[in-house]
């Protein structure tokens, strides 16, 4: 393929006193899928972290659509990035949470009207939830007020840490479908799960941080 | 930026059970000296600027770990240091509005207590303008504490050991405006250096209550 997106080389990361990666380089290109896989405690969610610029690693070398750039933080706001953690308020209603967020991140939203942020939560099946609070909701509802963020997204890289987790075989499907609609238009997706996600079209490329051979060399 | 400030009210206003514990441990501190001292107006009125001051230090103290705790463990924290606001202006934000919810409250009710501890009616005014203008420079300078200390699962104490020495200025010059008020002296002096700090901290703790973030989500 033809079209990088991001170039990520000469990585090297130390976290605590085990030694993640040395002379590592992954490369992203526009219109993929790329699955991260590895053993627990592989620096899977390290090197999400990494690549969106919340850590910062002994050594790297950034290249964003061909330019070299000084840090992550460039190229963040064309950037969605769902970690581990949910970022969901609990005190928030669902509503509440998305228009927080198409507020802190508005040069990457498409629009922050009340109609667009319903109609992203109701396509992830939280119709009817909208005004009430997100401690009353279960985990897996949660998750889905997070993953709401991807409909109304326009950043050019998606960085998914764990999405499916505790969310249900409905709820993977519809966001296998986003992704792959995402990726079609161009999009770029760099996800990790430990479930088996099927996609109907384009296959992900996988990147097995235990082996090696898989990931190329820069 | 307006629609972020009314979430952070939000927020602190849902989580109040948490902002009336400072309030009523800043009550509960002061109604102790007259059953511990003496009831007697002459002696209380004496310690009254003192414990006064104290007791809001103490109580703004109390606080300071819901400021981060929260969005640091639903990952809220991470986000606001990815996105593409300025962080200094986020904290600033941040900052702000949990003085507006936890210090404001402290000022206000601190008349009560000065008329419980025999204050003179004039210094009554001194008084307030001084937890005015010290209470934010105790949220400022509180806020680069609990950032640095909220990556750590057990930050209690050490956010005391932490702050309280700088707290000491703060105290210094807003007790010596009340005692001075109360003796019929000018306070202007001390309240102008707790101006110059007010000043200072919001200008300065935000950037370092940024970085301390940053190294608190880069530590996760």
């Amino acid at each position: 393929m033809s079209n990088t997106l991001l170039k990520l080389s000469d990585l090297t990361l130390e976290r605590g006193d085990r030694l993640l990666f040395e002379q590592f380089s992954l490369r992203l290109h526009a219109g993929e899928i790329v699955q991260l896989g590895g053993a627990n405690g592989a620096g899977k969610t390290s090197l999400m972290r990494s690549l969106v610029g919340l850590l910062f690693p002994q050594q790297a070398t950034y290249s964003w659509q061909g330019h070299e750039v000084q840090s992550a933080h460039v190229y963040s706001d064309e950037v969605l990035y769902l970690g581990h953690k949910p970022a969901v308020r609990f005190q928030l209603t669902p509503l509440e949470n998305l228009r927080w967020y198409a507020n802190l991140q508005s040069t990457q939203v498409n629009s922050s009207t009340d109609e667009d942020l319903i109609s992203a939560l109701c396509a992830l099946g939280l119709s009817g939830h909208e005004d009430e609070p997100c401690s009353q909701l279960s985990a897996g509802q949660k998750r889905r007020v997070g993953l709401a963020r991807m409909a109304i997204s326009r950043a050019k890289l998606w960085v998914l840490d764990e999405p499916f987790t505790a969310v249900d075989v409905h709820g993977v499907k519809i966001l296998s479908q986003w992704i792959e609609k995402f990726a079609r238009e161009g999009g770029t997706v760099l996800f990790t799960t430990h479930q088996k996600i099927e996609f109907d079209g384009q296959q992900p490329r996988v990147v097995d941080l235990d082996k090696p051979g898989s990931v190329e060399s820069s | 930026m307006k629609e972020l400030v009314t979430t952070e009210l939000k927020l602190l206003y849902r989580r109040k059970q948490e902002l009336v514990n400072p309030l009523l441990f800043f009550v509960l501190v002061c109604s102790l000296f007259p059953l511990a001292v003496s009831p007697q107006a002459e002696r209380l009125e004496l310690i009254a600027p003192g414990v006064l001051w104290v007791a809001a230090t103490l109580a703004s103290m109390l606080s300071l770990d819901m400021l981060f705790r929260h969005d640091y463990d639903d990952g809220s924290l991470e986000q606001l240091a990815f996105g593409d606001q300025p962080l200094y202006l986020l904290m600033l934000i941040k900052i702000g509005c949990y003085w507006l919810m936890s210090g404001l409250p402290l000022v206000l009710i601190s008349p009560l207590l000065g008329l419980m501890l025999f204050l003179p009616y004039e210094a009554m005014p001194t008084m307030l303008i001084s937890l005015l203008l010290g209470t934010p420079v105790l949220a400022m300078l509180g806020s680069v504490g609990a950032a640095l200390t909220v990556s750590l699962r057990k930050g209690g104490v050490i956010v005391a050991l932490l702050v309280l020495p700088l707290f000491m200025p703060v105290i210094i010059f807003g007790s010596s405006a009340v005692v001075a008020a109360s003796q019929g002296l000018p306070a202007a002096g001390q309240l102008l250096w707790l101006a110059a700090f007010a000043v200072a901290g919001i200008c300065l703790a935000p950037l370092a209550t940024a970085s301390a973030v940053r190294i608190a989500v880069s530590c996760d």
